[in-house]
Order: C-alpha cells, then sequence, then structure tokens
C-alpha cells in the first residue's frame, strides 16, 4: 500500500458583501483568471487568521518580538530583582545569542529609549521564561560583565543553550515556517502550502457612497452631514484551497507523530472556520464553507482551481453550477493522474445531496477532519 | 538527448528576477533559476546543496497566454509599537501611520506556459519520476501559486521543441480567417529570427538562502506559428484535448 504523502483540503464558500482583504486603495483585492477579473483573499491574509486560530486551540502561542530585552528584565523585576540588574541580564541575552544578532537603540511608544534586537525574533512565548531562566542562573557573571564600560561588554551567558531557545518551534512554526538567517539552523521550512482564494465567477467592485450624521447639527436643524464617503465591497463564492506536505511536518517536528496529527486536525479546523477580519464588524461576513473536500494523497498535491477557469454562470445563484464544476473537473483530473494515487477522499456539504465523486459523505465538519487524520496516519492507538 | 513538457498554469505566479526587499518583480514568463528550483525541490534537493546535473537542462518556454500583470499590495506589521517598527534608511523610526512594511508583489494572473526541457536520458528520465511524485510541493515561483496538475504533460516525447510547435494544444482561439496563432518562444542563447535578445540575471549555481549568486545568460524570444487545428479556445473543450494529447490519442 501507497504512503500517504499529502492532504489537500478544498472549500467552496460563499461569502456575502463584504472586503475582508483590501488593496492600498481600500478596494477589495482581484485576479484575472480565465479571462475576467474575481475576488481574491490573499494567502497570507488567511493564512494570519489560521495560524492565531492554531495557536490559540493548542494553547502554543509564538512570540513575534524585538524585544527580549525587556522581556526577560520584566520577568526578572516579578522575581525580585532590583531594575538594574535585571535589565543588565536582558542585555545579556540579547549579548550572548550569536554574532548574527546584535543590540540596537530605539524608541517606544511611549517615547522611551529601549535596547532591541536587530531582527524579529520568532519563538514560542514559553522560550522567554527559559532565556529568563538561563539568565537567573548566571546572575553574577552577568553583573560583573555589565559593570565594565559598555564597549567591552561581551556576552557571558551560555551562547548555545540561548540559540537553541530562539530556534525553538511551537506548532505553527513548524507548519508555516520561520525565516531567521542571523541564527544557523533556525530556518523552518513550512508545511503547509497556501492558495490565494478566488472566486469561482467574475465579480465587480460595488462602490457603497456613505455618509454620516453630525448629531449636534441635526439637533440644530443644520442640513449636511458630517462626512461622505465611498466604501468598496464585493460577494461571492470562493474556491480555497491548501496541502500539507506529511513528510515535511514530520521532519519539522522530529517524527512525533502524536504532534503531527493534532497540528494537522487543528490546521484543518482552523482552514475551514476561521475569516479574514477585514471589516468584519461592518458587514458581519461569518459565513462557513459550503462544501468542505478533503483528500489524502500519495503522488503530488492537487488543487482543483482550474475547474473555474472558466467562470461560474450564475445559475440559480453561484455555487450549484460551482459544485457541479468542481465534481467534473476532480473526476476527470484523479482518472488522469491515476484513481489509486488519492488514498482517501471525503466531503462534507452543506444542505444540499451528497457528491459521491468526493469521497465519503460526513455529516459534520469535525468527522470529516478527523477521518481524514485517521487515513493520513492510522486509526489512533488506544 | 530526449525531453519533457511542463505546462505552468494557474490562477498566480510569478518569476522574479531581482526580488529583494520591497518591490518583488516579476519577468513575462518563467526564469531559469524558477524552474530549476521547481525542478530541485520536486527532487528533495535541499537549499545549499549543489544542483548538480540539473545545470544540463535546456529550457524552450511557449508562451501560451501572457497573463495579466498584477500588483499584489503586501503589509507586513502593522499596528505594532513604534520600536519595533522598521528603521528608515538614515537610522530613524517613522510615525504610527507610516511605520508598516509595504511590499508589492508582483504576479502574473492567468498565464500559461508550455516549457520543452532537454537534456540527458537518464537525467530527463529522474526529473519526470521526480514531478509525477514530487518530495516538496511543487510551486510557479512563489509558495503561494500552486500549479495546475498535471504539471508535467506526462508522454514520452523525443524533440520537445517541435511538439510545442506543432502539437501541444493551445489555449487560445486561432485566428479568424484559419491561419497560424503566433506565439512567442523564449529560446536559451542566441537566435537567427529573435525579434528580442536579452540578458537575464537567472543562472543559480545553488539555492543557498542568503547570497544566492546568478550567472547571466543571453535569451532570445523568437514569434512561431502554430497550427490553428491545435487552438483551442474554449477552456472546457482545452481541457479535454489537453487530457486527449496526454493520454496520445491526438497527433
Amino acid at each position: 500500500m501507497s504512503t500517504p504523502r499529502f492532504i489537500d483540503i478544498h472549500a467552496l464558500q460563499t461569502v456575502p458583501f463584504s472586503n475582508l482583504n483590501r488593496d492600498d486603495q481600500g478596494a477589495p483585492k482581484t485576479v484575472v483568471f480565465g479571462g475576467v477579473e474575481r475576488t481574491r483573499i490573499s494567502s497570507q491574509s488567511w493564512k494570519r487568521v489560521i495560524r492565531h486560530e492554531v495557536e490559540r486551540v493548542l494553547g502554543d502561542p509564538a512570540v513575534r518580538t524585538r524585544r527580549v530585552v525587556r522581556g526577560v528584565a520584566e520577568r526578572l523585576e516579578k522575581q525580585g530583582w532590583p531594575k538594574e540588574e535585571a535589565e543588565a541580564a536582558g542585555r545579556q541575552v540579547a549579548r550572548s545569542a550569536g554574532s548574527g544578532i546584535k543590540l540596537e537603540r530605539s524608541k517606544d511608544e511611549q517615547d522611551e529609549e529601549v535596547l532591541t534586537t536587530s531582527v524579529l525574533l520568532y519563538l514560542p512565548e514559553a522560550g522567554m521564561e527559559e532565556l529568563t531562566a538561563i539568565a537567573a542562573e548566571h546572575r553574577d557573571a552577568v553583573v560583573v560583565e555589565e559593570a565594565k564600560p559598555e564597549k567591552k561588554r561581551k556576552g557571558v551567558l551560555p551562547g548555545a543553550a540561548i540559540a537553541e531557545v530562539l530556534g525553538r518551534r511551537n506548532g505553527t512554526i513548524n507548519l508555516f515556517g520561520r525565516m531567521l538567517a542571523e541564527l544557523p539552523g533556525a530556518n523552518v521550512d513550512g508545511a503547509v502550502q497556501l492558495a490565494h482564494a478566488f472566486t469561482t465567477h467574475s465579480t465587480s467592485v460595488e462602490y457603497d457612497f456613505f455618509s454620516a450624521v453630525d448629531d449636534v447639527e441635526q439637533e440644530l436643524g443644520i442640513p449636511g452631514s458630517g462626512h461622505i464617503n465611498t466604501a468598496m465591497f464585493s460577494a461571492g463564492t470562493f474556491y480555497r484551497y491548501a496541502n500539507i506536505d506529511l513528510r515535511g511536518l514530520d521532519a519539522n517536528l522530529g517524527k512525533d507523530t502524536a504532534a503531527a496529527r493534532e497540528l494537522v486536525k487543528t490546521f484543518l479546523d482552523a482552514f475551514i472556520t476561521k475569516l479574514p477580519t477585514g471589516k468584519a464588524n461592518a458587514t458581519a461576513p461569518a459565513s462557513v464553507p459550503d462544501l468542505v473536500h478533503v483528500a489524502v494523497r500519495a503522488d503530488r498535491p492537487l488543487s482543483l482551481a482550474t475547474a473555474f477557469e472558466a467562470p461560474v454562470q450564475p445559475a440559480e445563484g453561484h455555487l450549484a453550477p460551482s459544485l457541479d464544476k468542481i465534481v467534473a473537473y476532480a473526476e476527470s483530473v484523479n482518472t488522469l493522474l491515476g484513481a489509486d494515487q488519492r488514498l482517501w477522499s471525503g466531503h462534507t456539504i452543506a444542505g444540499r445531496d451528497k457528491l459521491t465523486q468526493l469521497g465519503d459523505h460526513h455529516a459534520s465538519f469535525a468527522d470529516l477532519t478527523t477521518a481524514a487524520v485517521a487515513a493520513a496516519y492510522g486509526r489512533e492507538s488506544a | 538527448m530526449s525531453g519533457l513538457l511542463l505546462r505552468l498554469a494557474g490562477p498566480l505566479q510569478s518569476w522574479g528576477e531581482h526580488s529583494l526587499f520591497g518591490e518583488r518583480d516579476t519577468l513575462s514568463f518563467p526564469s531559469r533559476s524558477g524552474l530549476l528550483g521547481l525542478i530541485a525541490a520536486a527532487q528533495g534537493i535541499q537549499r545549499g546543496h549543489p544542483l548538480g546535473d540539473l545545470h544540463q537542462l535546456r529550457f524552450t518556454i511557449r508562451v501560451d497566454r501572457p497573463g495579466v500583470r498584477l500588483v499584489d499590495f503586501h503589509t507586513i506589521g502593522g499596528g505594532l509599537p513604534r520600536a519595533r517598527t522598521v528603521l528608515t534608511a538614515d537610522g530613524k523610526r517613522q510615525s504610527a501611520a507610516t511605520a508598516t512594511i509595504v511590499t508589492k508583489r508582483h504576479y502574473l494572473s492567468d498565464a500559461v506556459f508550455t516549457v520543452a526541457t532537454e537534456g540527458p536520458d537518464i537525467l530527463v528520465t529522474d526529473v519526470a519520476a521526480a514531478l509525477r511524485r514530487p518530495r516538496w510541493q511543487p510551486f510557479l515561483g512563489r509558495r503561494s501559486c500552486p500549479p495546475e496538475q498535471p504539471l508535467l504533460l506526462d508522454r514520452p516525447v523525443d524533440d520537445p521543441v517541435a511538439e510545442l510547435r506543432r502539437h501541444v494544444p493551445v489555449p487560445r482561439w486561432a485566428p479568424r480567417d484559419g491561419s497560424d496563432l503566433e506565439l512567442d518562444f523564449v529560446h536559451e542563447g542566441d537566435h537567427d529570427d529573435a525579434w528580442q535578445r536579452s540578458e537575464l540575471y537567472d543562472t543559480p549555481t545553488e539555492f543557498t538562502r542568503h547570497d544566492r549568486r546568478y550567472r547571466p545568460r543571453p535569451v532570445s524570444v523568437v514569434s512561431t506559428p502554430v497550427p490553428a487545428a491545435r487552438c483551442f479556445g474554449r477552456s472546457e473543450t482545452y481541457q479535454a484535448e489537453l487530457i486527449r494529447y496526454i493520454q496520445g490519442a491526438a497527433r
């Protein structure tokens, strides 16, 4: 039997009048595909909300920060260290981190001077505690070194231990990767590939003229409005796609299969439920996918975007013809690539007939993602 | 020598030439570094490892559909306190209102390219196997751009450039008068009939993450007629013909 190599997740999702992801003009992002303009939601925008959701669910947040010095100093102050010593220890953490990472002076939001690292670090939040512990262990050495004139100060903390913490990964770093040039070995190639979402049909931007009332002027009977402007929106049925490289994730996790299962499941769930937040309060676009289709493949990841190269024409809306197109295309391309390469597939669909061509039907999104993980990794041993 | 046919299509692709920092450009056709990177990733060659025999591959690109340029407005780090924003050239901080890093990422949307890939038999066989079962996900110049499958038009071809001229279906309508459709072919090196010749810095020695180095390579663009009978404008007709072509039915 072939080994599962990739998991594909596809969704068709109808999003009402909204502007989830906008460009520098404030207009919904677009893409031309099949000769017509569609609304697009960029991969980076959707990935960000998925990342935060995965971190929230797993209780495993990562911090992206330049403020390691302050972070360590604050923790030590809470442990009762005097302020100067705590800050000295914070500086020492940055100094000992390796030659690529330097200390810089800058101003914080209150215009007070702070020391920051020259690069934006990205580490599991728990790592800050460990950096603090390393500094605390070497308190005497820290105090002696930081008492020297500034130019002569060197890092006295164990560099390897600090580099190890800074290079440590949490779940989302293993899933989505990390780019950190300054610390050898800290780069992580992401296991997830996430495509830009686009509508299956042509769209055009809707211009929403609005005015805001000046309440005081209105009471005084002065005609006119306080503010007028135009906002831009669109609506449509999106095709969304992502895949996971199972071997790559396995390598990132050091072959920890239990962690891999959990991450894959959490990622699939977050992919299904989360929406980017642009203008969310003004439009309440909180929809869920109409169709989710997951496939476990032995050969290569397979996007079904081509199903919509010819834009869908409305026929009782865009969703019904989109479903027809995705089913027809999935069938033909799977036949072409060899049906045996799709080791498992399943789908969940709202309010319509099951689509037998897209694998087993599952009543809920959670059932679908649980079954997908079982297909990729085998049933959980009790 | 034998060859392969690759088809690069999808909603978005991006083939950067000078891509660094804020303005991330794209060429109007796939770069040599992009194609080698795609193949190297499929073969599982790690970053920083030499590309070995892949340097022997020669690419001829048929521009089936040039696509439409799209500039994606992409922001990073919005909403951060002033001290965590990016420095200006003279070492100062920008105000909170302007501190977000703005990058512009150029893409080709709606583009389709067919690439004749030639090289020694053993190498070509290896590359084909890797593209059928890639080690890492293939992408069209940027990770957020998954390709349409099949990326590899999987059928034996002796002379892939001749296939491009005569047989591989084109996703375009033929001219109304029934004459051949002129398509741009991008050849490596010099070519007598070129209407455009340029030099691109897109030949990598290896893909280290930093300090990537590229050698220049001359490229010639030649306008070449392709039979009207191989043009299939309608999307479904084209896709069906493409499948027939891969399965070896259409000659």
